[in-house]
């Protein structure tokens, strides 16, 4: 058996970018919903989108790289 | 205002020496089992920035040192003491099965990339029709939830607990969140990598741990 790893795994301490983006979606659509007030503006759910575009973009450039 | 963090075990130890969200002292209350941690403020509207993401985060993964936690969703507030109350109240059996789900466990994040292929044009169709391209993309569709599902099945029989959700983007194949043992994260990487290898198609991509993001809100297998 091979000793390469087929799975990159980043620890959430380090990677920056890969973990923010997978920080945002955690935080923001998953967690304890209470009945509360949410105070994520609607201009702030696109960001959301864009996050999950940019993690997709910034993965593969990190494998490129490797 | 109160600004929510995170639900946990109620637990002898002090909170951990962390500020809360514009350096407010943590605080916590609890009822029925279920403890609460909160920051106190007159008004508080937070963005989703980066280190407003952060200091969530960490409040929430220092509470997880030593104690079960359930991470509540990022720019949560309630009015007061009261309103917090009374929700643990009306939902403490639930928190507490889900603290008593996630204790000791932590969440691993799997995505699986991909490079979906062109659809086919179906062959009994004129080529170029607009059907012939539907049809191509719904076989698409469905040869990437058939991939999804088999990947997630094999994942998922090496965690506690599993959350998934598919074609979130068409290069994002599967985003799937696994529950494993704090000491059995190792073991479930491993077992990640023997999925990857035997699924050369797609690339995987594990974070983690991360405190139960994914569990914390009771969703049935699947959503």
């Amino acid at each position: 058996m091979s000793t390469a790893s087929h799975v990159s795994y980043r620890p959430a301490a380090g990677s920056r970018d890969v973990t923010l983006l997978e920080l945002l979606d955690r935080l923001v659509d998953n967690g304890v919903v209470l009945h509360g007030d949410i105070t994520l503006a609607v201009a702030d759910i696109d960001l959301i989108y864009v996050g999950l575009r940019a993690i997709i973009s910034s993965v593969s450039s990190l494998e490129e790289r490797e | 205002m109160l600004y929510v963090y995170a639900l946990a075990e109620p637990y002898e130890a002090a909170l951990p020496a962390r500020r809360g969200h514009r350096d407010a002292p943590l605080r916590q209350v609890s009822r029925d089992g279920v403890t609460a941690v909160f920051s106190r403020h007159r008004q508080i509207e937070l963005p989703p920035e980066e280190r407003h993401l952060w200091r969530h985060e960490r409040i929430t993964e220092a509470l997880m040192a030593d104690r079960a936690v359930l991470p509540v969703r990022f720019g949560t507030t309630v009015a007061d003491e009261a309103a917090l109350l009374s929700m643990l109240t009306t939902r403490a059996e639930e928190f507490r099965e889900l603290l008593a789900l996630v204790r000791g466990r932590v969440e691993i994040g799997v995505r699986a990339l991909w490079t979906p292929e062109e659809p086919q044009t179906a062959e009994v169709e004129p080529a170029g029709s607009g059907r012939a391209y539907l049809l191509g993309t719904l076989s698409v569709r469905h040869a990437a939830a058939r991939l999804a599902d088999t990947l997630h099945a094999a994942l998922a029989e090496h965690a506690v607990s599993a959350r998934r959700r598919v074609l979130v983007t068409p290069r994002l194949l599967l985003s799937g969140a696994y529950l494993v043992d704090r000491d059995g994260v190792d073991r479930f990487l491993a077992s990640a990598d023997v999925v990857a290898a035997a699924h050369g198609e797609v690339e995987l991509v594990c974070t983690g741990p991360w405190p139960p993001h994914s569990f914390a809100a009771g969703t049935p297998e699947g959503r």
